[in-house]
């Protein structure tokens, strides 16, 4: 029988902790208590039968550590241990005397003790085949389910559960391990979790280890609250404490029974125990809890989103999404995404996230750009710098796939359409890997012009969908608006389809608000006051340029009129502090060469406008401005007048001048020669504070930087120095420990033949370690890398 | 626990007293690392034991003539490992995309407050081993003097730290989030033993540009 009959039917009972136990028979600090499945099949066989006959269901295997990353050079291979660990348990179960209740084992899987990139080196992809042998073993050895468990990141938990689904067809248990205040050590809070976990598809949910159930009551209620799947319990006996050296856990058996049947009561419908908990704890939770019946699991209508920390829910209150990370008609950013910028994109979505954005739309669709390579890179990346929950916005179904699998999080999908070819595309990988999908109502016979049209093909996106188990929550629907330029009847059409679909569908709705005044001038006012309209017909996400003024004003006003904004709090928040008819701030008494100096970035900016407003030409408030100022205070950093945080912000002042009147001067004649220096920071090392300060200064010298990040490997480094024909490379390390992969890129490239010059830096870098690494130049700090350069390429 | 505004100066390399902008700079940065920042610490006892130079640290094995010295007349000693986590990581990430000078001055906040927070965890562990009239000795961590950087992944697998306080080590040996310590700590009955001065007078590297000269630093 499947565990599955019985999942939700009535309540199952878990097994308790392991270590402890272990520990007791003998399990030696420092000792892996995997190896105990062929070292002491004894001990494993009683512990597991004591569990069974205590009231367990389901007992996990002793594989926590068993995957490849945390077993390492274990003394046999994945696939024996699992394999012993499953018999183990089997054994067990047909030993115990249950009186001829059905026993079911589950392969536990626990966390591989790495962080994922970016925060730490384990590759996403790497981490999922890890887990993937182990799922594969426990499936062939007779594992009745897949248990996941004391996940603490949503992406490490992404990885088990993509493993699990890819590599068997058992159910899928999982459990995530909260800290004392609901969030997971990377930051992950119950909603998003639910949001993950229900999209990728598992069978049951919840959370185990961590502290005892009296803890985990609130946070157990925030997973009901959201939850359409069973909700497991499998709580510790207690805080650990620790007591004369050894960690100690204080709930009894008898309160924990207690506190267990309170959880039952509210809902969860799969118990056990944790760190602490004995065959007694188990025994009196079976006790106390036998006869309850559980609680129905309701479905529920929220639509979440999510990233790495937190979900948004489109039903909750109209969000606003970014529409600023799309290359079309921006000038900027499609020569950014030509040219590989990725610090321009960056910056972009951090000021929309400033600017209140709640989620970001990311598109790089521009013909000269492979997307199945590009999107995926940005995804990351962006998420590297930010929390929102990201929209990811491709017609390319490759792009999309492997976007969405690398995505940490569940995504919006933008979109999916009513023609076969997109129905068949994208929505197998909405189902897969979760996501809410962006329905466009529009087919194979283009946009009705309708509202009843658009409803029609909307109603059949749901139904495909809702056919291939992908409920309507996860459904949002884009009526979408055509410019009012062609037809004045545009905006009122899709108005009238907003109302209908939500009306007969009950479904979250998007827009793309601004296609609305193509071809109008001010476009802005139209877009407003159409967004306003949209709100109040039942619009749930307008995807708009959160930087406008405009928009916001009416985004924030309009939550306020519907009632989303109780007491007005967001919108005296906005416009309490704005003086009436608030004009442009008088401009500074500084020149522009004391803004740089000082390092006021915003007065530079606007400095340097006015400069050209006065006529003067580009170059001319370059060289009398920008670049006396950087001299100086390039000058006084040398000489200790002043420091790093003070070079920095004149450096970013200078930035944001030199941003104003690139947009002045003529692009860049074809063939033009431009002075590259290639930046990474070597293998093994993930510290890039030093190497990001040294790309700033090289840029605001003009140099072309081709910054190859982080743990960058010698082949990577030497390529680019060979593909960019760079005469110039610095490389950065931190530790000594990885002043030998310094060594080792060098080599590589002196082996290669390269003409270039290596100058090296970072914390434990002097000249003999300089000199030992075979390197042509040692520089203290960012000033003598900037200084180097210039000798380099024969400048200053 | 708050930032030692002067001692993340200190990290910006600013000598003397910080002019107006830096300190404001800074003093934003550290509010910041302190709304970000989940410290957490894990620590864990062992028998301290020397033989044929080689050092015992419970099932640990290493070589240090400075730990030795540091934990001569010690039986016991306590494994020590502390972080900020994820979030600061990802805070001084964001940074970087939106500016150079903010995402320094956080990273020098952010590790003059794990310095405070370990100092802070140290003294309640003080507190702790009072009763039984044991002194804790400085923390030493590895990497420092001729301690190898790679006893960490030892210090972490026995205090199971991934599981139990988010930090990890990467393949190339660095821990991971990238603001926290591992340290060893003595357990001491020599009050003359104990120094509770300058960690950094127990250090040789005498060239350190951040080398404090006197207790107080700056």
């Amino acid at each position: 029988m499947s565990i599955l009959n019985e999942l939700g039917r009535r309540l199952l009972f878990l097994d308790g902790g392991m270590g402890t136990l272990l520990q007791e028979r003998g399990l030696l600090p420092g000792q892996k208590p995997d190896e105990w499945n062929l070292l002491r099949p004894d001990v494993l066989r009683e512990v597991h039968r004591a569990y069974y006959e205590a009231g367990a269901d389901i007992v996990y295997t002793n594989t926590f550590g068993s995957n490849a990353i945390k077993w390492g050079n274990g003394p046999c291979s994945i696939a024996k241990n699992a394999a012993a660990a499953v018999e183990n348990a089997k054994e067990a179960a047909a030993l115990a005397q249950v009186g001829g209740r059905p026993l079911y084992v589950a392969l536990d899987v626990g966390p591989t003790g790495k962080l994922l990139k970016p925060l730490g080196d384990l590759d996403f992809e790497d981490c999922v085949a890890a887990y993937a042998e182990l799922i594969r073993a426990g499936e062939q050895a007779g594992a009745d389910l897949i248990a996941i468990e004391t996940m603490s990141d949503l992406y490490e938990l992404k990885a088990a559960v993509l493993a699990a689904k890819e590599n068997s067809s058992l159910p899928v248990f999982a459990t995530v391990a909260f800290d004392s205040k609901g969030k997971l050590l990377t930051g992950g809070d119950a909603k998003a979790v639910v949001a993950l976990l229900e999209g990728l598809g598992v069978d049951a949910l919840g959370m185990n280890c961590g502290f005892g159930p009296d803890v985990a009551l609130p946070f157990l209620e925030e997973l009901l609250a959201y939850s359409s799947l069973p909700v497991i319990l499998k709580p510790n006996a207690g805080l650990p404490r620790n007591d004369g050296g050894k960690t100690v856990y204080d709930v009894t058996p008898k309160d924990f029974g207690a506190q267990m049947r309170l959880a039952a009561k509210l809902g969860a419908c799969v118990l056990g125990g944790c760190c602490g908990t004995t065959p007694a704890h188990i025994a009196a939770l079976r006790a106390t809890c036998e006869g309850l019946l559980p609680r129905p699991v309701a479905q529920k209508e929220h639509t979440l989103v999510c990233s790495y920390s937190h979900a948004v829910d489109l039903k909750a209150r109209p969000i606003v999404i970014g529409e600023r990370l799309n290359p079309t008609g921006k000038k900027a950013l499609k020569a950014a995404l030509r040219e590989n910028d990725l610090d321009y994109v960056l910056a972009e979505a951090v000021k929309q996230e400033d600017q209140s954005a709640e989620v970001l739309d990311v598109n790089v669709g521009l013909p000269e750009l492979n997307e199945a390579e590009a999107l995926p890179k940005v995804v990351c990346a962006v998420q590297s710098v930010t929390g929102l929950p990201l929209q990811l916005d491709s017609s390319d179904p490759a792009a999309m796939a492997r976007a969405m699998r690398l995505y940490n999080g569940k995504p919006m999908v933008n979109s999916v359409n009513g023609k076969e070819e997109s129905l068949a595309a994208i929505l197998p990988l909405v189902k897969k890997y979760g996501g809410v999908a962006v329905a466009l109502t529009l087919d194979e016979g283009g946009i009705p012009e309708t509202a009843e049209g658009r409803l029609a093909i909307a109603k059949k996106i749901v139904a495909r969908a809702e056919a291939l188990g992908i409920g309507r929550k996860n459904i949002v629907v884009d009526v979408l608006c055509l410019s009012v330029s062609t037809d004045p009847k545009n905006a009122q059409t899709a108005l009238e389809a907003l109302r209908l679909v939500k009306k007969e569908l009950g479904v979250c709705t998007v827009l793309g608000v601004s296609n609305i005044s193509f071809g109008l001038p001010s476009r802005e006012q139209i877009n407003a006051a159409f967004y306003s309209m949209a709100l109040s017909c039942g619009l749930d996400a307008g995807i708009i340029n959160p930087g406008s003024q405009l928009m916001m004003n009416a985004h924030i006003s309009a939550l306020a009129l519907l009632g989303h904004d109780p007491a007005f709090s967001r919108y005296i928040g906005r416009f309490a502090a704005l003086p009436a008819g608030a004009a442009a701030a008088p401009s500074s008494s500084l020149t522009l060469r004391e803004a740089v100096e000082k390092g006021l970035a915003a007065e530079a900016g606007k400095l340097a406008a006015e400069a050209l407003n006065a006529k003067s030409a580009p170059l001319e408030v370059l060289d009398d401005s920008v670049i006396p100022a950087l001299d100086a205070v390039g000058r006084h950093f040398e000489s200790g007048k002043l420091f790093l945080p003070q070079l920095l912000m004149s450096a970013e002042a200078a930035k944001a001048a030199f941003a104003v009147l690139k947009a002045a001067l003529p692009e860049r004649a074809e063939g033009a020669v431009e002075h590259k220096v290639v930046l990474a920071t070597v293998k093994g090392d993930i510290h890039d504070i030093g190497k990001n300060i040294v790309k700033v200064l090289l840029q605001n010298y003009g140099f072309a930087v081709i910054d190859l990040g982080k743990d960058v490997p010698p082949e990577a480094v030497a390529d680019a120095v060979e593909q960019s024909g760079a005469k110039l490379v610095g490389l950065s390390a931190l530790m000594t420990t990885t002043v030998a992969s310094m060594a080792e890129t060098i080599a590589l490239i002196k082996q290669r033949g390269l003409p270039c010059r290596v100058v090296v830096g970072g914390a434990v870098l002097n000249q003999e370690y300089a000199d030992m690494a075979g390197a042509d130049c040692y520089a203290p700090d960012a000033m003598a890398t900037v200084r180097y350069a210039q000798a380099v390429y024969g400048e200053g | 626990m708050t930032v030692d505004l002067l001692e993340a100066c200190r990290y910006l390399g600013v000598r003397g007293e910080p002019d107006d902008a830096t300190l404001a700079l800074v003093t934003s940065c550290a509010q910041e690392v302190q709304n970000a920042a989940q410290p957490r610490s894990t620590s864990r006892e062992v028998p301290v034991r020397e033989a044929a130079g080689k050092l015992f640290l419970g099932p640990i094995e290493t070589r240090s003539a400075d730990l030795i010295k540091l934990l001569a007349g010690c039986e016991r000693a306590l494994l020590f490992a502390a972080t900020l986590g994820a979030g600061v990581d990802r805070l001084i990430l964001r940074a970087t995309a939106a500016s150079a000078a903010r995402a320094v001055a956080l990273d020098a906040a952010a590790s003059a407050l794990i310095e405070s927070f370990c100092d802070g965890c140290q003294a309640e562990l003080a507190a702790r081993y009072q009763q039984e009239e044991l002194r804790l000795t400085p923390r030493f961590s590895p990497g420092y003097g001729d301690l190898p950087l790679s006893l960490q992944g030892a210090v972490l697998d026995l205090l199971g730290a991934p599981k139990a306080i988010g930090l990890t080590l990467t393949d190339g040996g660095m821990l991971a989030p990238v603001k926290s310590v591992t340290a060893v700590m003595g357990l001491t009955k020599n009050p003359a033993a104990v120094s509770c001065g300058c960690r950094c007078a127990l250090c040789k590297k005498t060239d350190c540009k951040f080398r404090k000269t006197t207790n107080k630093g700056v």
